[in-house]
């Protein structure tokens, strides 16, 4: 049964309970209704039990072995930050041979260039043609090599041509056997456009 | 608010973790890495197992959770030159942590955009076999405490995120508006809001009959 100053004033509504659970703003209204105390309590009871649960869920979770190997990892971490960094040396190019002086790589240059006049002159004198029968005249016996090796190409040429030419013949008469073979269809309505159809004997007689 | 739920006197704690900020500061500064080093495992010890808290109800995921934990306390560490003694060392390092947990969200709904979603594994029934032939509750207690926690756990994993985040530092850490605010980012009054939708939600979930799905409920019964 409610009270006159009950029915008189307004419930509290949910926001203001929650304040008064969550900041401790304790509404004088609460020690008048006595609806309105039994919902604070309600709700005062219901977010103990959540906090309790979920407290409860996580500690279940993080057992204290496992804040412990946490704790070693962050130290471990933070000892790798300050730990100098480890360079690994990128490999350079190795010093094989002691360093020639500049007499020497004088010398080096001197022997280079007498190599290279030692070798011109040479050439002149032997008549060296490091480029075949492109420079200069050629010889009898270069004539008489190259004879031979016209020869035997024109020779090879004839052969393939004829050989080309059976070939050409031989697919032709090939192609014409099959044509006489399948020039007559049997298929009364196809007669027409097989009339209409050039034979492959009449383009060959064309193009010769 | 911070560590009220744990009992240790709250000036101690916070005075305790700005000496140590502080102190750490100037062993940094004199290059004294092992003894600032030393100094910081201290204030891990003591944050650790709220900061795990949030990690875990945030992230849903307890192992992402932990590395979690572990990037917040490196990052601090790194940036403690960064931390002005007129904030709390906890709302600042918490920031610290609810920005990396809101990365590695936005990073697992870009893996799972790509990738199939992970099964979470909040309901794996982690801890079964320890506390089966521990000396801790009965076993009966022990079954229904842990279908309890999954049943807020479920219903907390329906919230959405800023709602979650601002529940469990409202109610289970016991952070005030202000607090939640500092560490979020958030307006005070967004804040209340989230919390009241929060909190009207779960008491929505939790007070509705329990889903009969899967094996849970058949061990319960």
């Amino acid at each position: 049964m409610l009270s006159a100053r009950e029915t008189a004033r307004p419930h509290l509504g949910e926001r203001q309970l929650l304040a008064a659970c969550q900041e401790g703003e304790r509404p004088a209204h609460l020690d008048e209704c006595q609806t309105c105390r039994a919902r604070y309590a309600k709700l005062a009871a219901f977010l103990d039990a959540v906090r309790q649960d979920a407290t409860g869920a996580a500690d279940e979770v993080f057992t204290a072995e496992r804040l412990a190997a946490q704790a070693a990892h962050v130290r471990r971490r933070l000892k790798n930050l300050s730990a100098p960094v480890r360079v690994l040396t990128f490999p350079a190019p190795r010093r094989s041979a002691p360093m020639v002086g500049r007499a020497g790589r004088r010398w080096v240059a001197m022997a280079a260039a007498a190599g290279l006049l030692i070798g011109l002159a040479t050439g002149v004198t032997v008549n060296f043609h490091p480029f075949g029968a492109q420079f200069g005249p050629p010889t009898a016996a270069e004539r008489a090599v190259g004879d031979r090796t016209a020869g035997s190409a024109r020779s090879m040429a004839l052969s393939n041509a004829w050989a080309a030419a059976d070939r050409r013949q031989g697919d032709e008469a090939f192609l014409s056997e099959a044509d006489s073979a399948f020039g007559s269809p049997h298929v009364e309505e196809l007669q027409a456009i097989d009339a209409m159809t050039p034979r492959v004997r009449e383009i060959a007689a064309v193009s010769r | 608010m911070i560590g009220a739920s744990q009992g240790a006197p709250v000036p101690a704690g916070r005075e305790a973790d700005t000496l140590d900020a502080s102190e750490i500061k100037r062993l940094l500064a004199g290059e004294l890495e092992d003894e600032a080093r030393e100094r910081f495992a201290g204030i891990v010890l003591r944050h650790q197992r709220r900061a795990s808290r949030i990690a875990y109800h945030y992230l849903r995921d307890a192992a992402e959770a932990d590395e979690a934990v572990q990037d917040a306390f490196v990052k601090a560490y790194l940036h403690l030159d960064t931390f002005r003694e007129e904030l709390p060392f906890e709302v600042w390092f918490t920031r610290i942590l609810v920005n990396g947990c809101l990365d590695r969200i936005k990073a697992r709904a870009r893996r799972d955009r790509w990738f199939v979603p992970r099964a979470e594994n909040v309901e794996d029934g982690q801890g079964v076999l320890e506390t089966a032939a521990g000396t801790g509750p009965s076993p009966e207690d022990a079954l229904l405490a842990r279908e309890r926690h999954r049943r807020l756990n479920r219903a907390l994993g329906r919230l959405p995120d800023r709602q979650r985040l601002v529940f469990v530092m409202s109610q289970v850490e016991g952070c005030s508006s202000k607090e939640v605010s500092a560490a979020t980012g958030l307006n005070e009054s967004t804040v209340r809001v989230h919390l009241f939708r929060a909190i009207r939600r779960l008491r929505k979930l939790l007070t509705e009959p329990p889903e009969v799905t899967g094996g849970t409920n058949r061990a319960v019964r």
